[in-house]
């Protein structure tokens, strides 16, 4: 590797480490930390984040950290199952008629499907 | 002696903890289970109704029993005890890798040994970070996310199974528990095991709680739990909204509860909410009452959310009737409106007219119909792509998670179903409009809701298209069957089956059903055929009737046979209709006009016994329906109070 090309990949792993210091929103998708928003909030080409071995490890840090917080409320759901994560990131014209009072979604679709209340 | 590892000398009992992958009955008497143990592949021999359990692969158990060697299937453990078991370490690989999608065995046995005997703890902990290093492959955190639910899942599950596989309560009932409940299931069971009647049938629940959990007879969840099962039982037969009587005799055909504790129950359920009143004589049950307040709420808000665009109310063609166009473009200017029309013609020249209004304004609007013979009736009459509102329902009418330009909906259907209308809500917003368009049907039995009881709320926006010509043959026919005694008797005869109208034919009980396939069949020749059941069990009875009888003799032009209940039907949806009137003393006149009109041509009325043609024997039932208005006012009144709507 070219001394140009080494600094070029260290100066994107920089770059990524100091926007992670900001201690940004991490933008997700499909349950994992979308890897091109962040490079273009990085400024960082999505080519050299596939090569950059150290950008990789980052990320897989990423996902993990956004696994967790996605694990914590998979807990609370488990806790008290009727709370469903998905009620929150509908639009909220959806969410008040039938979502109010008892019925949370996940009794409230059992309902529709067979008339029957779960307690 | 045994050749293989995984079999243990003869003659002694031991226990062995087996994943099962395979289980198929050998024979009359007895399943043959195949396992994965921890010393391998293993086939186990099961005798019937030694475990009150359907054993299917996936379950994980501990069984105990002894090596035989049978004649035709080798060596095999005769089980004589079984328990559900959470899987131990030995099987912890393959049983992840059943369990979990996209998890391979080898992928599984690696993350085993990486992790050793601190793989259980770390699901039983949640800890996501240790497996996903363990896995080692593309996306590992997702999957060991998948790892660990699916883990705490089955935990859950089999603390639920421990308690109750004895007593004939499903697979599948108890993971759907699960589901909602939880780690809490356990709990939630010992709390109230009549919880388990959302999931499961009364019976077994029943069972459970008096002989597991011990108990009372006269215990007020029991007493609840037995009015619930008996209004899921008149759900599942059509009823939602049912009279005191009715219910009464539901909960006595659950239980051997006396009728003192049957009306002790119905009081309890009243005073718990399970059963909410719906009217002077009506009540329904929680889920129902649910539904329907939700339905009211968001048809109110509707009506008072502000009409973001009037442009197409001012728009009128010239080529529809004066009527037509006016009314069109009032229900345009309207949030809901509900639009009677006599004649079909005149329903689908007010679709056609609201569409183009809609388009003129480059605003979408959605045709929705009840059934899929209309709507073909509606795209042959209009031009228009209409599709049914139970598919709206499954497929959407706009893409998830995606705010929709507001969008005209008619609804072209005489009954509306609640249930599908709360279906629908999911995908509506305030914004929309929504037009019900349709026929002024009577009360028959068990529909939901009819437009006509629509009319009776004050706060929506109703037109009544004038009646131009008198409505169709088959209908006028009926009606004055109904209605005129000493009318000449028009008995079916199979050679005129093509005469149009409406005919009797009169039969021995015992050969009742016999004569509605056969009629069915000759009518197939005209055209299509509904036959036309009270509800949904002599619905099911008959279906299954037709599907052994009917042979499809491959002949051109022989139309389809259909049975349906008279709510899910629009008039004139077949060509011809059999109605089944086995017992006519059980059905209103009302409901007999209804299942008449739905015939396009002819229509076949079967019956067992020699009507006058006055039906004085007939039933008239206290309409629901007329308490419909008190209902919405009420729910709107609560919606206000809560300030939703804002």
């Amino acid at each position: 590797m070219t001394l140009s090309n080494a600094k070029y990949r260290q100066n994107a792993v920089d770059r990524l480490k100091s926007w992670l210091a900001s201690n940004p929103e991490i933008p997700r998708f499909r349950q994992r930390a979308n890897r091109a928003a962040i490079c273009r909030q990085a400024s960082i080409a999505r080519s050299t984040a596939n090569a950059n071995s150290e950008i990789r490890s980052l990320f897989v840090g990423l996902d993990l950290n956004v696994l967790a917080a996605q694990r914590a409320i998979l807990m609370d759901a488990t806790d008290q199952k009727n709370t469903v994560v998905k009620v929150a990131s509908s639009p909220p014209h959806r969410r008040s008629y039938l979502t109010s009072g008892n019925g949370h979604s996940l009794a409230l679709k059992y309902l529709l499907q067979t008339g029957r209340v779960v307690r | 002696m045994s050749q293989h590892p995984a079999y243990l000398p003869h003659g002694s009992t031991h226990t062995v903890q087996g994943l099962v992958v395979s289980a198929f009955d050998a024979n009359p008497h007895a399943w043959c289970l195949r396992l994965v143990t921890s010393r391998g592949i293993q086939s186990a021999w099961l005798r019937n109704g030694l475990i009150p359990f359907q054993i299917a692969p996936g379950q994980v158990w501990d069984f105990t029993g002894e090596i035989v060697d049978l004649q035709q299937y080798g060596e095999q453990l005769e089980i004589q005890r079984a328990m559900p078991a959470v899987p131990a370490d030995a099987i912890l690989a393959p049983f992840l890798a059943h369990h979990v999608p996209g998890l391979s065995l080898q992928r599984a046995q690696r993350m085993r040994e990486a992790l050793g005997t601190g793989l259980i703890a770390c699901m039983n902990h949640g800890e996501v970070a240790p497996i996903a290093r363990a896995l080692g492959c593309p996306a590992p955190a997702q999957l060991a996310v998948l790892v660990v639910s699916i883990w705490a899942d089955q935990v859950a599950y089999t603390e639920l199974a421990q308690e109750l596989y004895k007593y004939g309560i499903t697979e599948k009932a108890l993971r759907t528990a699960v589901g909602h409940y939880g780690q809490r299931s356990v709990a939630q069971v010992r709390d109230d095991p009549y919880r388990l009647l959302a999931f499961s049938e009364f019976g077994p629940v029943d069972q459970a709680a008096l002989k597991h959990f011990r108990m009372r007879d006269d215990d007020e969840r029991r007493l609840m739990g037995t009015v619930d099962a008996a209004v899921y039982a008149l759900h599942d037969r059509g009823s939602s909204i049912f009279t005191q009587k009715q219910l009464e005799k539901a909960v006595g055909e659950q239980s051997n509860l006396q009728q003192r504790q049957v009306v002790n129950a119905i009081n309890l359920a009243l005073q718990h909410g399970r059963l909410v009143g719906a009217g002077e004589r009506h009540l329904m049950g929680e889920g129902f009452a649910r539904i329907e307040r939700a339905v009211i709420q968001f048809l109110s808000a509707c009506n008072r959310s502000p009409s973001h665009s009037t442009a197409a109310a001012n728009l009128t063609r010239a080529e529809d009737t004066r009527e037509v166009a006016q009314v069109a473009s009032e229900a345009a200017a309207t949030k809901v409106s509900i639009i009677l029309a006599h004649e079909e013609l005149v329903a689908f020249s007010l679709v056609k007219c609201v569409a183009d209004l809609f388009g003129a304004c480059n605003e979408r609007c959605y045709v929705l119909a009840g059934s899929d013979a209309l709507c073909q009736r509606i795209d042959a009459a209009t031009g228009l792509q209409s599709m049914t509102l139970r598919r709206a329902v499954a497929e959407g009418l706009c893409e998830p998670n995606k705010v929709p330009p507001p969008r005209a909906i008619a609804i072209v259907s005489s009954t509306i179903d609640f249930v599908d209308m709360a279906r629908l809500l999911l995908q509506l917003h305030p914004a929309d409009r929504l037009m019900f368009i349709g026929r002024p049907l009577p009360h028959a039995g068990e529909r939901t809701l009819l437009l006509p009881a629509l009319l009776s709320v004050d706060q929506i926006f109703r037109r009544e298209l004038p009646l131009n010509t008198i409505i169709d043959p088959v209908a006028k026919a009926a009606s004055r069957c109904v209605s005129i005694s000493g009318i000449t008797k028009r008995v079916y005869i199979p050679s005129e089956s093509d005469h149009r109208g409406a005919f009797w034919i009169c039969v021995a009980d015992n050969r009742f059903e016999r004569a509605v396939v056969g009629v069915s069949h000759q009518l197939r020749r005209h055209g299509s055929v509904a036959i036309v059941t009270r509800d949904d069990n002599e619905q099911r009875h008959y279906a299954q009737l037709i599907n052994e009888a009917m042979v499809d003799t491959g002949a051109p032009g022989l139309g389809t046979v259909s049975v349906v209940t008279v709510d899910s039907v629009e008039p004139g949806d077949s060509d011809s209709t059999v109605v089944v009137l086995r017992e006519p003393a059980a059905h209103s006149a009302s409901w007999f006009q209804a299942a008449v009109r739905t015939a396009a041509s002819r229509a076949v009325t079967v019956t067992t016994v020699q009507i006058d043609f006055t039906f004085s024997t007939m039933q008239d039932d206290y309409s629901a329906q007329r308490d419909f208005a008190t209902r919405w006012l009420r729910a709107s009144a609560e919606h206000k109070e809560q300030g939703q709507h804002k």
